[in-house]
């Protein structure tokens, strides 16, 4: 059943695959294929394997229970609030609120997920930084704070 | 002999007390870096070439530090390939196939041993071959052209088609939906944007390390969730396997093999590790059809040889750049510009000009490959240890990490939050028992084949034939049609000997 | 009206100046939109270092990086979140100036989003061969592509619309024949083109004169005209222009740096008035000849309608060439 939700899905995609490379404006082009050629070419072969998907599906053997679907959901909701936190609040903060949560998720006790959150949020910070030179955000939310 | 001469003068600046500092800490940062997921060997070069320019080195010191973190992050990304299913990088990702599996069984010591040691052997391998024909190998990159590129990328494309994963109509649903992937950009030949749905993030194109991490790492992120709330975080045992003579002698000639691909790969302008660590997989998955085959499920092959080849590649894409000045992958592009910045000018007279440089650049090479292989060994039980890490704390480690990393490519949040996004994709895909290879290397593939066919099509003028015009691509059609047939041949080959021998019992 | 106010402003802005450095910038930085190594970070240099060798900073100035559509992202992202923060100068070149004219920066962003400050340098387009081509100037390999435009093939580092595919077309322009017809392939920047052309699989490549720093001594290519209006001095000083030749194709490679579109006219003053000084200081003009480029001097309002100016001219070629309606 999964296979075919996904193969509908994706034969969905490749429609909408052609029906946009057919709006491209093209000045002109050097050789006979052009922009157009090889995305039309693929979604054509992508809705042939799709519909063979449909025809043919594997058995479902994947059945999250509610308590494995809540789980993966909290882990989807921490890791976008992390991007949307990440260069406004800070790596710091962002890492300290979301690696807490992520270790209290996987069973921790709160107080040392917590601990455990600041001491890996604040060496990283400086390892980050100063050993690798990489640009970690320091915030632009406290930009004027600071 | 001459080349003798000049490996002296090489390893004469090589020795001085600065540069063997520099490579050894080259080579351990680079390690590092290589082994932290989404941070590779591109990043690792950029962060500290400015360091190095800062730092005043002398250019020959400071390419020796930049290069030495290349080849360092080369062979650290195999890390938490093996031990996490989270490639280190980019050429990478074929390690986990084989290296995963292998340390689920309780056999991570082992894995991580045969790897350096193949990792070690890939790189001696083709700095031998780099000392011996840098010349020659230089005219051959230049006369490999678009129609060649396009036989390689279709002979890339049939090794693969036997792949991984459980059925090959999924294998092939991966391959589009990377090869889908590629087309989103602005297109290289006319200019038109495509698929980019007005996002300037995505004019350049999906970024290759952005899909690497969203599917590969974001997606373990989940399926250890999944783990946890079924309560089997199996651990995996940590057992104190290492590699054993026998598994040398094993996979001898597939590392043999794989360096030769491998380096020849990386010399081609545009070809880099992961391109070659697919081929050289494929290749060997292709041509083992025998019984005790298992890729995919651990075999020692299937680990082995992306390793040897994506180590020999790092070392094929200095040859271009240094002989002609022209950067074999994007790593070599930022060490190319280093040089820049250095006023010094790479191309067919920097070997005559500054020989101090391009030898002892070499030379340093040999250094740091005997460090990395000496200094990597022994730390296999530390590595190994990673896996006890409790995943409260392992898991927070991954995220942060794997955010960084791509962070630090653009400075931009639309890449994270695509990348989540591909994570949740790849997580699906791999619960509806996709693999997920297939589709990064239809990515990587995908704009190399396009491209090259357009170019070959646009000298011609469209005249078809251009792709079978010269001895090269004579050579590398016939490549992929024995790739085609060979498995079908082997096993014909391997019922005679069947029937043969059931003669001989017959009698 | 509108320009008139900014003369003022312009003429306050530079009285205030003279009085007293009434801005510094507190955290300069230069956004190089491009991965590190590539043309915008030795842009980008070319200000935080040799405005460091001249003396012209207080603080150091950071250099971030900022890769996408040759500075789309940047363009974009400045035009969203830092459209008055004084303290950002942004790396562009005249590809990104190219691209603004097509409207390929987004579809509400042109080049009034910005505020053009100062000129890093100029480099010029060059016609290059193989050295074993049969052709040594201009004229003779004109005459060959004009007896057959499909015989032999044009190859540079960007596809239809780039600019090194004007360069291609302008060239070809130049000597009747219609770009349309001509062989062209498009290559992932300059070196693949390069070795295209040592692998013969291109006999033309219309390149830039920088990028061939070193590699005509190494013999094996040759340039046949530099695209440039006069001769240049140093090592290329031996190169005829297209013009000398009689081929009006010129082609010249602006880079520089612009600010966010409501920045302040103090800040922005500020930073003409230090391009300025640095046009005048050896040590900075010694860093732009060591970027491999030509110094070009400048600044302030009169780049800024220079700028416009060019992007003008762009739009009017794009639009020949039916590459925009």
């Amino acid at each position: 059943m999964y296979d075919r939700i996904l193969a509908g899905i994706l034969l969905v995609l490749s429609g909408l695959i052609v029906w946009s490379a057919l709006q491209f404006d093209v000045p002109f082009q050097y050789e006979p294929l052009g922009p157009k050629a090889f995305p039309i070419i693929l979604s054509i072969l992508l809705s042939i394997v799709s519909v063979w998907l449909i025809i043919k599906p594997d058995a479902n053997n994947w059945h999250p229970t509610a308590d494995i679907m809540k789980k993966l959901f909290a882990g989807l909701v921490l890791m976008v609030v992390y991007a949307a936190l990440f260069k406004g609040a800070g790596f710091i903060l962002a890492t300290f609120i979301v690696g807490g949560a992520f270790s209290w998720l996987f069973g921790e006790t709160p107080k040392r997920a917590a601990l455990f959150a600041l001491v890996m949020s604040v060496i990283s910070y400086f390892l980050l930084t100063s050993l690798l030179q990489l640009n970690v955000p320091s915030g632009t939310w406290w930009a004027g704070v600071f | 002999m001459d080349v003798f001469n000049h490996l002296a003068t090489g390893f004469g600046v090589a020795f001085l007390p600065l540069n063997l500092l520099l490579v050894l800490l080259g080579c351990f940062i680079g390690t590092l870096i290589g082994s932290l997921p989404g941070i590779g060997p591109i990043n690792g070069v950029a962060i500290l070439l400015p360091l190095a320019y800062a730092l005043g080195l002398p250019p020959e010191s400071a390419l020796i530090l930049l290069a030495g973190v290349y080849y360092g992050a080369e062979y650290g990304g195999r890390i938490s390939s093996i031990l996490l299913n989270v490639p280190g990088d980019a050429g990478a990702i074929m390690t986990t196939l084989d290296g995963y599996p292998l340390s689920r069984k309780g056999e991570g010591g082992r894995a991580l041993a045969l790897s350096a040691i193949s990792s070690f052997t890939g790189s001696m391998g083709a700095l031998l071959l780099m000392v011996v024909c840098a010349p020659v190998l230089s005219q051959f990159a230049v006369k490999f052209g678009p129609s060649e590129y396009v036989w390689l990328m279709i002979f890339a494309f049939t090794c693969l088609a036997t792949m991984v994963g459980s059925r090959p109509v999924k294998t092939l649903v991966g391959v589009l939906i990377g090869l889908v992937l590629a087309t989103v950009g602005v297109d290289s030949g006319s200019g038109v944007l495509r698929f980019t749905m007005g996002i300037p993030n995505f004019f350049d194109g999906v970024d290759f390390l952005v899909v690497v991490i969203g599917m590969f790492a974001i997606s373990e992120i989940f399926v250890l969730l999944e783990s946890w709330a079924r309560n089997d975080l199996g651990v995996s045992p940590l057992g104190k396997s290492f590699v054993t003579v026998a598994d040398l002698l094993a996979v001898k000639w597939v590392v043999f093999r794989s360096t030769i691909m491998g380096f020849l790969i990386g010399v081609l302008p545009g070809t880099g590790a992961s391109i070659a660590s697919a081929v050289a997989y494929g290749t060997e998955k292709r041509f083992a059809e025998d019984e005790n085959e298992h890729f995919g499920e651990g075999d020692i092959r299937g680990l082995a040889a992306p390793e040897a080849a994506n180590n020999a590649s790092a070392v094929g894409a200095m040859v271009p750049m240094l002989t002609l000045g022209i950067p074999g992958s994007g790593t070599t592009a930022i060490l190319l510009g280093a040089l820049m910045m250095f006023n010094i000018t790479p191309g067919p007279l920097l070997f005559e000009q500054r020989p101090d440089i391009a030898w002892g650049l070499i030379a340093s090479m040999f250094v740091g490959n005997i460090a990395l292989l000496v200094m990597n060994l022994p730390m296999i039980g530390i590595f190994v240890r990673l896996l006890s890490i409790r995943q409260a704390y392992l898991v927070p480690v991954i995220a942060m990490l794997t955010f960084v990393g791509i962070y630090s490519i653009h400075g931009d949040s639309f890449d994270l939050f695509f990348m989540v996004l591909l994570g949740v994709v790849g997580f699906l895909l791999r619960k509806l028992h996709f693999s997920l290879a297939p589709v990064i290397l239809g990515l990587v593939l995908g704009e190399v084949l396009e491209v090259n066919l357009r170019r070959a099509l646009s000298i011609s003028g469209g005249d078809w034939s251009i792709l079978l015009d010269g001895p090269i691509t004579y050579v590398m059609a016939a490549a992929t049609v024995v790739a085609v047939i060979a498995p079908s041949l082997m096993r014909s080959i391997k019922m005679r000997k069947l029937l043969a021998k059931a003669n001989e019992v017959e009698d | 009206m509108k320009s008139k106010l900014r003369i003022l402003a312009l003429a306050a802005g530079l009285a205030t100046a003279m009085h007293a450095a009434a801005y510094e910038p507190s955290k300069p930085e230069c956004i190089a939109p491009a991965k590190p190594g590539g043309g915008f970070d030795l842009t980008c240099r070319i200000v935080s270092n040799g405005f460091k060798n001249a003396d012209l900073l207080s603080t150091p100035m950071a250099v971030t990086f900022m890769p996408g559509g040759v500075g789309a992202v940047a363009y974009n992202y400045i035009n969203a979140n830092r459209r008055d923060d004084g303290n950002a100068l942004v790396a562009f070149s005249s590809g990104s100036l190219l691209n603004i004219a097509q409207g390929k920066f987004g579809k509400d962003l042109d080049e009034n989003d910005a505020r053009w400050v100062g000129a890093a340098g100029v480099d010029y387009g060059a016609v290059i061969v193989s050295a074993d081509a049969p052709w040594n100037t201009l004229a003779e390999l004109v005459a060959a592509v004009k007896a057959d435009p499909t015989k032999y093939v044009l190859g540079a580092g960007g596809g239809v619309g780039s600019q090194d595919w004007m360069k291609a077309a302008i060239l070809m322009k130049s000597s009747g024949v219609d770009p349309k017809t001509m062989r062209y392939v498009p290559y992932e920047g300059g070196g693949e083109a390069i070795a295209a052309l040592m692998g013969d699989h291109i006999q033309i490549y219309p390149g830039d004169v920088g990028e061939m720093v070193g590699q005509l001594e190494a013999g094996k290519l040759k340039m046949l005209a530099v695209m440039a209006p006069e001769r240049l001095e140093g090592e290329f000083a031996d190169i005829p222009t297209a013009k000398e030749q009689g081929f009006d194709a010129e082609w010249t490679i602006l880079r520089g740096y612009y600010l966010g579109p409501d920045v302040s006219d103090e800040a922005y003053n500020y930073w003409a008035g230090q391009f300025d000084k640095a046009y005048a200081n050896d040590a900075f003009l010694s860093t732009v000849n060591e970027k491999g480029l030509i110094p070009f001097k400048m600044s302030g309002e009169k780049f800024d309608s220079y700028v416009k100016s060019r992007v003008g001219y762009m739009r009017d070629l794009a639009k020949e060439a039916g590459l925009i309606k």
